[in-house]
């Protein structure tokens, strides 16, 4: 099971917290339905840590924690 | 750096200040070059003497206004045998060919030789104040030479009366502008716009800026002690008298990039929402958070800016701005805080939250919001001065400084300090010097090991860039120092543009590595944002909006060429836009060079390439001296420049010629 935090922004009815299956990043996309919502504003973290290239290669692993993080680095 | 060196070929025949403005003047126009086109107004502080032109046509079709224009000025009036606070060298406020006239361009700069860095000063703020020049009719306001007393410089028409500035000599921010608006009985932004200093201008402190509103501040390099030099307490401009009539239609335009720049996911689900405060928690992921003067990476999540929220009265905005992206903040009835006039205020900016947080080692949402109260009253650059502080702790923390009681995330200590570096009183005269600290007797010469600066300009932001190698590259050339505004690529952080390099290619012009930490094609991501800013920066668009600066969706080339014609009548091209961009940075690079600066000037701080990350997924990450110098020549290459750092001859020549028109 794969714990996801979202941000308020995605929420939509949501919960901050939601738990699923998921092997991949795309998995997690695509059963919250958030393909159009989710563009460039939005980054993955796993486990505490920020993924910023090479989001198709993440495995995801049972337990892992995920959130989407509202990324941007001009300020 | 400091001075030029004998026998330079840059060297200027010596003439005074006033026989340059009078040699300049010979070369201006004295009429309008174009629809909405303000004056150049001449002010000689000492003598109370008002000169007026117009910019000429062909050096607003190469630099357009605002900084650009502002580096003609300064490049023909600066002396570079004097020193930055002499008199003779002037201050330039300059406003965007569009400010006032387009949606989100409500930006001016402030240009001169920086007291603080020893480069040029170049410093760019909202607000009010750089669309109240516009709206009377002032495209630069250029001054100089010392008044005989404080004095208030007043538009209330096209003459400026010098008021004498008594009544608000050492007052800070809050108090003056309450004294200001209750004299001339009138509203900042509906009435007038103002920028004046502080006490701590008055006192020629380095890491001062000149307020342009209650938080609005032109900020890096000193632009307040230039001012002080001056004797100049502030410049209040009144009323809407000008006739910016556009050449064309520009309405319906301007419609259109409101509407663009609101449906930008960062304006709409960020920006709108919590401000920049944003920006904090992806760098403390990333392992990218200055902490401890850089000697950390990562730091608490207790200042993520959710955590602001229940501070977060409400945004504000500046003028015209459809975004209002300034989170205000409010702690009335908070236990942890004294219910003293810093209880509300503006801000606090993601810069202020990485300066007054990690930086110094404060934890605490209530000390962070009160230290940028603070600051925004005692008209302190947050950034220099949370650096300065930063640097001094850290060499307390070796024992490089003793006899000072100062101990990171020591709150009481902090406090204080910011109010004596105001002053210049006790350790508070030491932070005064900001990065001049060894220069100035305070800190012997081991202590330059440990400061975070380029070109004498302390970091502006808090992100580590030992990582991003665009951003590490973007620090080291940028014109005035080390600061993220000039060219930062903030898009290297967002995985969903990495991911698709073909995106990445058409959006730089170029191919650019997809891994964040390669120093594979970043100087092409590095010379586009420096271009696109450039131009934003003469436009007068805030950099929120402007295009790469966090969005590939903003407003950018496209709006910038339509609303000039539209609103000047001035047709460009694409092309022309980015050469405009260039063509800046040129000039930046010719003024700079009057100054010392070389390629040895354009590299970062030593930590950087010696100490590695040691937290979180790019653990072991620093900058890798040879990549970086190689990177930096692919940057001078497809930037036309010599090895040096210097316009290439011919392009160099093109560049003198506008200069001298």
């Amino acid at each position: 099971m794969i714990t996801v935090r979202l941000p308020e922004t995605l929420r939509d009815g949501r919960g901050a917290i939601v738990t699923m299956d998921a092997a991949s990043l795309d998995d997690i996309i695509g059963r919250l339905e958030l393909e159009e919502e989710r563009d460039e504003l939005y980054n993955f973290a796993v486990n505490g840590e920020l993924i910023v290239h090479g989001e198709n290669e993440v495995v995801l692993e049972d337990g892992d924690e995920v959130e989407i993080v509202v990324a941007f680095s001009g300020g | 750096m400091e001075q030029l060196a004998q026998g330079s070929p840059f060297r200027m025949p010596l003439m005074s200040t006033r026989q340059r403005v009078d040699a300049l003047l010979a070369r201006l126009a004295s009429e309008p070059q174009f629809p909405t086109q303000g004056e150049t107004v001449f002010v000689d502080l000492e003598r109370a003497e008002v000169r007026r032109a117009y910019i000429p046509r062909r050096v607003a079709e190469t630099l357009l206004g605002g900084r650009g224009v502002n580096m003609f000025l300064l490049h023909n009036l600066l002396d570079a045998s004097l020193t930055p606070l002499h008199p003779d060298v002037p201050l330039i406020f300059g406003t965007g060919i569009l400010t006032s006239m387009v949606p989100s361009a409500s930006r001016g700069n402030a240009t001169s030789w920086s007291p603080e860095s020893g480069v040029l000063m170049d410093s760019n703020a909202g607000d009010y104040f750089p669309s109240f020049m516009k709206l009377n009719g002032i495209d630069h306001l250029v001054l100089y030479g010392k008044a005989p007393k404080w004095t208030l410089l007043h538009f209330a028409g096209r003459e400026p009366n010098f008021v004498d500035a008594a009544p608000w000599v050492g007052l800070d921010n809050i108090d003056l502008r309450e004294r200001i608006a209750a004299h001339f009985n009138g509203v900042e932004g509906k009435d007038y716009g103002l920028a004046a200093i502080t006490s701590a201008g008055e006192n020629l402190v380095l890491c001062s800026g000149i307020m342009a509103g209650p938080k609005a501040i032109y900020a890096r390099g000193g632009p307040g002690a230039k001012m002080g030099s001056l004797n100049l307490k502030g410049v209040l401009i009144a009323g809407r008298t000008a006739d910016l009539t556009p050449a064309h239609p520009h309405k319906l335009r301007n419609r259109e990039v409101a509407i663009k720049l609101l449906g930008t996911s960062v304006v709409k689900n960020a920006l709108k929402k919590r401000g920049t405060p944003f920006l904090y928690k992806p760098s403390r992921m990333l392992g990218a958070m200055g902490t401890k003067n850089n000697q950390e990476t990562t730091w608490t999540d207790k200042l993520d800016a959710e955590n602001i929220d229940p501070f977060r009265p409400g945004m504000e905005g500046c003028f015209a701005c459809p975004v209002n992206c300034r989170p205000l903040n409010d702690m009335t009835g908070c236990e942890h805080t004294p219910q003293d006039r810093y209880v509300k205020g503006d801000g606090p900016e993601y810069v202020t939250v990485g300066k007054f947080g990690p930086n110094i080692g404060i934890r605490e949402v209530e000390q962070v919001l009160r230290l940028n109260n603070i600051c925004n009253d005692l008209g302190l650059d947050t950034a220099s001065t949370g650096s300065a502080i930063a640097w001094a702790m850290e060499l307390v923390q070796r024992g490089i400084v003793t006899g000072v009681d100062l101990q990171w995330g020591d709150y009481d200590a902090i406090e204080k300090l910011l109010f004596a570096t105001a002053r210049r009183e006790g350790f508070g005269n030491v932070i005064a010097n900001s990065s001049r600290a060894v220069e100035t007797g305070h800190y012997p010469p081991e202590a330059l090991d440990y400061l975070m600066a380029v070109k004498g300009l302390t970091q502006s932001d808090p992100h580590d860039a030992r990582i991003l190698k665009a951003f590490a590259l973007g620090l080291a050339v940028a014109t005035r120092g080390m600061d993220h505004l000039r060219n930062r690529v903030t898009l290297e952080i967002n995985a969903k543009i990495n991911d698709d390099p073909g995106f990445k290619r058409e959006l730089y012009g170029g191919d650019v590595s997809a891994e964040p930490n390669s120093y594979t094609g970043k100087e092409v991501a590095v010379r586009k944002c420096e271009n696109t800013f450039a131009v934003g920066d003469a436009v007068g668009m805030c950099r929120f909006t402007t295009k790469l600066f966090n969005s590939p969706s903003l407003p950018g080339y496209e709006e910038f060429r339509d609303q000039i014609f539209n609103v000047t009548g001035i047709e460009l091209s694409l092309d022309d836009m980015d050469r405009i961009g260039l063509d800046i940075m040129g000039v930046e690079r010719l003024i700079n060079a009057k100054l010392g600066v070389t390629r040895k000037d354009d590299t970062l701080p030593k930590r950087w390439f010696e100490e590695a990350i040691g937290v979180g997924p790019f653990k072991g990450e620093k900058i890798d001296r040879r990549e970086f110098d190689d990177m930096l020549s692919r940057f001078y290459l497809i930037s036309n420049l010599t090895d040096e750092g210097l316009p290439r001859p011919e392009w160099r020549a093109e560049l003198e010629g506008v200069l001298a028109s």
